[in-house]
């Protein structure tokens, strides 16, 4: 059975060989790989609560879903593709019945010239968007953190921000899709019935107006600055530019992961004389100043012989961790219990006493951390990473959020760079 | 809609409540199914009784959403377990077995309503096919999301007040679970059957099922927490019989 052969070999890894979403890596990911057993597909052409047609299936085995570990099957063949879709199908009672058809008409597409973005970001607010997406879509609404999915799990509205997370895609049509349909087995519902749906295009068009445009791991170089904008919503800063990257963690708690709340972080640099500002911004849901409080650390890579430190993820190698201690790392920690932030040359998160205090000024905006951390140039090009804790997500110690290495830069020596 | 008096809304509830009931249909002034298959002139009556202290009601916190919250003057609560006097409200009695079923879905629509962010009627029955109009009394977003495994679930944006859409369930199912995830505290629970044979229970516990065909049934009586019961009932034409189903309180 060639469907079933497929199947075992390249998705029984992740959604079990009886496709209850339960395989061996099913543990170790976040969104859960689906549980075919329900018939229950999210991404769909057809109406609530109906199951998907043959091409809905193959569309995303095709191209995979943005933000998750399902990637794109494309390296399969058609058939092989087509194989599959009949395999699935299989694995659910209901979708036995006769092929499901698509809603009747999905509308319209105005593009983007008859796109009237005040019209969508009111749609935004008439249709309750905001309960749970929050008023500006960085999933902090009043009701996201009381969501859960048809299994019981608890579940994140979309940070509608971030166009690369959303996993049917970020293009109006696409979301005028899910608008339509609801993305079944979550809690987000069909708007079909709700308003015509030449106003779900108004409001896709809205919705990919805010999406963030990323520039990902571009260099960090400071703009020269004739004083040093220290406000988070210093004027400067709207023209200063930005390199974006992802955060995220690879700690388990019993043999699954850690959910993250915090995926993304911005970061901008300005200078003046010898003084470095560095603008850092990221979404969390929730503004947490008690215990545990949110955190982040700024992490420049000294250059010194000796141990690299290849990855964050794993620093500090502390005796529990299986290293004999860990090389220093210029760090800066802001938390938002006491709005200040402290920096030592140290091998841990926990600094010495003899830790300075840096000038910090933040502020919490509909989901949106917004950090101005100063301190002096380094001088040279040096590494930088980024470690944020989420205290709402209990994060704490080395449950965090963790960036790769960015390139900082001085602008004397961007000229170095080929 | 504000309701600055509570006992107004408990009271527009309990109304809508027995509104969508089954017996009560007729009560509110419908015409009985034209072309029922066999209906009657027995009753069945009775009450449905919690045994043991009922457990304290729980206050509902609406903070997340203010528009609920200005909707009561006094905090609402929970409809889990709603006993007073030991009558058991809130259980839905139906005509298990016995009934030839396929009785044609009257058109009348059922009423589904979202007040104050509670369900109106917390536990309602319908029939196969029968028209179910869910309304949005509120001016705030519900989503109303309905799980049954018997029909074709949905899952509905209900964003503005005095929105209406209509459903119909194809299968016979108890219960079909509804919930709104916006508001996680909103629970309702739809009986669907092949008959006009059912009933939810008043406040004191009591209810009553009218138009039966002389016969023997059997008859359940069914709680969202505290489980099911069946007894049979032996009824003669133009006759009432009375039943009682205990329940014990956990």
């Amino acid at each position: 059975m060639a469907g079933r052969d497929a199947y075992v070999t390249n998705c029984a890894r992740c959604h079990g060989d009886a496709g209850k979403g339960d395989g061996p890596d099913a543990a170790r990911m976040i969104p859960r790989p689906r549980d075919f057993t329900t018939g229950a597909y999210k991404f769909r052409l057809t109406a609530s609560g109906t199951p998907p047609t043959d091409e809905d299936v193959f569309r995303t085995i095709s191209t995979g879903l943005a933000g998750t570990r399902m990637p794109g099957w494309e390296g399969l063949s058609e058939d092989t593709r087509w194989h599959l879709v009949a395999y699935l199908k299989s694995l659910a009672p209901n979708l036995a019945q006769a092929q499901p058809q698509p809603v009747a008409s999905f509308g319209k597409d105005p593009g983007p010239k008859g796109a009237d973005l005040a019209k969508g970001r009111k749609l935004y607010t008439d249709l309750g968007c905001a309960a749970c997406h929050g008023a500006f879509g960085r999933a902090d609404g009043p009701s996201a953190k009381t969501l859960a999915d048809d299994w019981g799990q608890p579940i994140r509205p979309a940070n509608l921000t971030h166009g690369w997370e959303l996993r049917g895609g970020a293009e109006p049509r696409d979301l005028v899709a899910r608008l339509m349909t609801g993305v079944d087995g979550t809690p987000m519902p069909s708007y079909g019935d709700a308003v015509p749906v030449a106003d779900l295009w108004q409001l896709a068009y809205y919705l990919r107006s805010i999406q963030e445009s990323a520039r990902w791991n571009a260099p960090i170089i400071p703009t020269p600055a004739a004083a040093l904008p220290v406000a988070p919503d210093d004027a400067m800063w709207a023209t200063v530019p930005r390199a974006d990257v992802l955060v995220w963690s690879n700690v388990y708690v019993d043999g699954a992961i850690a959910p993250t709340t915090v995926t993304w972080a911005m970061v901008q640099a300005a200078a003046a004389g010898d003084q470095l500002a560095i603008r850092i911004a990221w979404d969390d849901p929730s503004e947490d100043r008690g215990s545990p409080p949110d955190q982040l650390a700024l992490a420049f890579k000294p250059a010194v012989a000796g141990r690299e430190v290849g990855s964050l993820q794993s620093w500090p190698a502390d005796a529990a961790h299986g290293g004999p201690g860990a090389p220093a790392l210029d760090l800066t920690i802001w938390s938002a219990a006491t709005g200040a932030a402290r920096a030592a040359v140290a091998g841990s998160f926990d600094l010495p006493d003899t830790a300075e205090s840096r000038p910090a000024q933040a502020h919490y905006e509909h989901g949106r951390w917004s950090l101005v951390i100063t301190r002096p140039r380094p001088g040279a090009a040096t590494p930088l990473a980024l470690v944020i804790w989420d205290g709402g997500n209990g994060d704490t110690g080395r449950r965090r959020s963790v960036s790769s290495w960015m390139d900082y830069q001085e602008k004397e020596n961007a000229h170095a760079i080929p | 809609m504000r309701f600055h008096e509570p006992r107004y809304l408990i009271g527009l509830i309990a109304a809508i409540a027995a509104f969508g009931g089954g017996a009560p249909l007729q009560a509110a002034g419908d015409a009985a199914p034209a072309t029922a298959a066999a209906t009657g002139s027995a009753t069945i009556t009775g009450k449905v009784v919690l045994q043991g202290a009922a457990p304290a009601p729980v206050k509902i916190k609406m903070e997340a959403d203010p528009v609920c919250q200005q909707q009561h003057t006094e905090a609402a609560h929970t409809q889990q377990i709603v006993a007073e006097h030991g009558g058991l409200r809130y259980a839905f009695v139906y005509v298990k077995e016995g009934v030839a079923g396929g009785a044609p879905a009257p058109t009348t629509p059922a009423v589904f309503d979202q007040v104050g962010c509670l369900y109106a009627p917390h536990v309602l029955g319908v029939q196969v096919g029968q028209p179910v109009e869910i309304r949005n009394s509120d001016p705030t977003l519900h989503n109303v999301n309905a799980k049954p495994t018997q029909s074709t679930p949905f899952n509905l944006a209900m964003p503005m007040k005095g929105m209406k859409i209509t459903k119909t369930f194809a299968k016979r199912e108890i219960m079909v679970p509804v919930k709104c995830n916006v508001h996680p505290w909103m629970q309702a629970y739809i009986g669907v059957v092949d008959h006009p044979f059912f009933a939810v229970s008043a406040a004191d516990g009591s209810f009553t099922i009218t138009g039966l065909p002389a016969g023997t049934y059997t008859l359940e009586a069914w709680h969202e927490t505290l489980g099911a019961q069946t007894q049979t009932v032996t009824v003669a034409d133009g006759g009432t019989a009375s039943t009682t189903f205990t329940f014990q309180a956990k």
